[in-house]
């Protein structure tokens, strides 16, 4: 999953797990404030019944009793309010047929004798849900009597109810624009810090790709500009270690071949005759010297050019190539070689071989060296062939270098490209064969830096094919 | 006459290497061992040819080269770089279009040294110096286009 898309999941979902619990706690607390509320108004009314029945009862104004009751009813929830006397006996109520009755069940008993405020549910005779309030009216140390009020359980409810659903809708909508905000403050955030990340990722991946002058420009103040500062001091570092390398390189190169070139030139001298008389033994010391020489420089060569394939540093002239004249030009370099082991050499271009997009110099290596090693491995009355054609599909030349040598087993068929790899010669009729264990791999690697492909079909004692392609021009 | 050759470099093994060869072969041999000695031998003594070293420990080969195909009485006077593989592609566009009219890869065979040599000069001697011939063909070219 994508950083950006990490990131907005993970900030929606910090956002609905807020709201959602924002919402919860709100609701609830809103809910028990309302009871409470509710519970405080009941008191409230109570009170205020007591505070009116010792009035009337001290000012014996029973007409002020009868406004407030009226009051009362009007209340919302209220369904009936009294005063009881001392002895039990209902004085004012709001249903005016009841007075002087006497209430016996337990809850008008309870609240009698209750001596402080009781609040009471219970079901009335009707089946609603009621709910008592009842509380002593007292005059000094005697008591006058009891105030009751009974509220309806279900009208109460329904208010909370209404409230709350109110309240509900309110946290909806709030919730709503806020989680619609959340999002695309998250969408902005993810790509706030996603485009930096991009703009690194790209920069890195330039820098991994050779692009040493590479610098990337993420100039915030923060963790993401840090890492772009850090990339940059490494692009640097490995500029600088970059030219070291091939400071490195190029004066190790010099060093060594400047004394090989001595070391050949005056072998020859010698074995020219140019420092007197020479016998068949030092004829053969010097040209072993000559020859390990020879090798020695090939090897350095092989070297460096596989460690340039290596780091990704080699630099192709391509030119659009006729492969005729470059294979006949090889083909007269190899004929001595040829004619020399017994081996035949031949060609095969078919006629309408296109032009292939080639650096000539690099793809002479590449020939030189699949036919030193076609020649090497090829006994006595071999045949070494060379077939040019187009490919069947894509855009390609396919050649074909083939011989009737010792062959390749099929274990070791992968490794032929690899480095310091020399398949072991099977069977007695090729001698051991000397070379730097680098041909192929840089074969290979010049083939595929010219977006080509190379590979190997072999079979033991009846010979290899090594086949590569190389783009159309 | 004999033709003289100018050998520019700082290893004396290989300077008389290629000293000998030449005097075999019959050709004058002049030497310097840096960039600066073989600009002044290259006025002072009219070599023929020039066979030049990229790596001189004073100033670089391609540098030389190009101070000397700069130089009123030297531009005529064919260049061979010598050098170690090409470090980038670049370096050989770099060495011929600075003015070298051929280059031999270190480390050298010397027969092959001797047959650029010979190719060099026989060349000139039909064509007269390579970059003049490509500004002769370039103005042709130019003309023509006008």
């Amino acid at each position: 999953m994508r950083l950006r898309t990490k990131f907005s999941l993970f900030a929606i979902l910090i956002l609905v797990v807020a709201l959602l619990g924002m919402s919860v706690i709100l609701f609830i607390f809103e809910k028990k404030h309302l009871l409470q509320t509710m519970r405080e108004t009941q008191v409230n009314a109570i009170k205020g019944l007591a505070e009116v029945c010792k009035e009337a009862i001290i000012s014996e104004d029973d007409l002020l009793l009868m406004n407030y009751m009226k009051v009362v009813k009007r209340t919302t929830g209220v369904v009936y309010a009294m005063f009881v006397n001392d002895e039990g006996k209902v004085v004012v109520h709001t249903d005016v047929n009841l007075l002087g009755y006497v209430y016996r069940d337990s809850i008008g008993v309870r609240a009698q004798n209750s001596e402080d405020l009781l609040i009471q549910s219970y079901t009335g005779r009707e089946g609603g849900e009621l709910i008592d309030v009842s509380l002593p009216v007292l005059l000094g140390e005697g008591r006058l009597g009891t105030a009751r009020i009974g509220f309806s359980k279900v009208v109460l409810n329904r208010v909370v109810e209404d409230t709350l659903s109110l309240t509900r809708r309110r946290i909806f909508v709030v919730t709503g624009v806020a989680f619609s905000f959340g999002i695309f403050g998250a969408f902005i955030l993810a790509q706030l810090m996603s485009r930096p990340i991009k703009k690194l990722t790209e920069g890195a991946k330039s820098i991994g790709q050779g692009n040493l002058e590479q610098r990337i420009s993420v100039k915030s103040r923060d963790e993401l500009g840090d890492l772009a500062g850090e990339f940059n001091r490494m692009a640097k570092k490995l500029k600088e270690l970059d030219q070291m390398k091939d400071d490195f390189v190029s004066s190790v190169s010099h060093e060594l071949r400047s004394p090989l070139t001595s070391i050949k030139g005056y072998v020859d001298f010698v074995l020219r005759g140019k420092a007197g008389p020479l016998n068949k033994k030092l004829i053969e010391y010097l040209t072993i010297v000559k020859n390990n020489t020879s090798r020695l420089g090939m090897f350095i060569n092989d070297i460096l050019d596989l460690a340039k394939i290596e780091a990704k540093r080699f630099e192709l002239g391509k030119e659009a190539l006729e492969l005729p004249p470059l294979i006949e030009e090889m083909v007269t370099f190899f004929r001595p070689q040829a004619e020399e082991s017994k081996v035949q050499l031949k060609v095969v271009v078919s006629t309408n071989v296109s032009l292939v997009s080639a650096d000539p110099d690099k793809l002479r290596q590449v020939f030189t060296n699949l036919l030193s090693n076609a020649f090497k491995f090829t006994p006595e009355g071999g045949k070494v062939t060379i077939e040019t054609k187009n490919s069947e599909s894509g855009n390609f030349v396919e050649i074909a270098i083939k011989d009737t040598g010792v062959g390749i087993a099929k274990e070791d068929l992968q490794k032929v490209f690899g480095k310091f790899q020399q398949v072991k010669s099977s069977g007695g009729k090729v001698k051991r064969v000397k070379g730097t264990g680098l041909g192929l791999a840089i074969v290979r690697g010049i083939v595929e830096a010219h977006g080509g492909r190379i590979w190997v079909e072999s079979e033991p004692n009846k010979g290899s094919n090594f086949i590569f392609t190389l783009p159309k021009a | 006459m004999k033709e003289k050759i100018l050998f520019v470099d700082d290893d004396p093994d290989i300077v008389r290497l290629v000293k000998e060869t030449l005097l075999d072969e019959g050709f004058d041999f002049v030497s310097a061992e840096d960039g600066e000695g073989g600009i002044k031998k290259a006025r002072r003594s009219h070599p023929d040819l020039i066979l030049l070293d990229m790596h001189l420990p004073d100033i670089d080969g391609f540098e030389v080269c190009r101070i000397l195909k700069g130089d009123e009485k030297c531009k005529h006077i064919p260049i061979i770089m010598l050098t170690g593989r090409f470090k980038k592609t670049s370096d050989k566009i770099e060495g011929l279009t600075g003015g070298a009219d051929d280059y031999v890869l270190k480390p050298f065979e010397i027969k092959e040294l001797l047959a650029r040599i010979r190719a060099v000069l026989r060349e000139y001697k039909h064509f007269g110096p390579k970059h003049l011939v490509k500004d002769h063909l370039e103005e042709l070219r130019r003309k023509k286009k006008d």
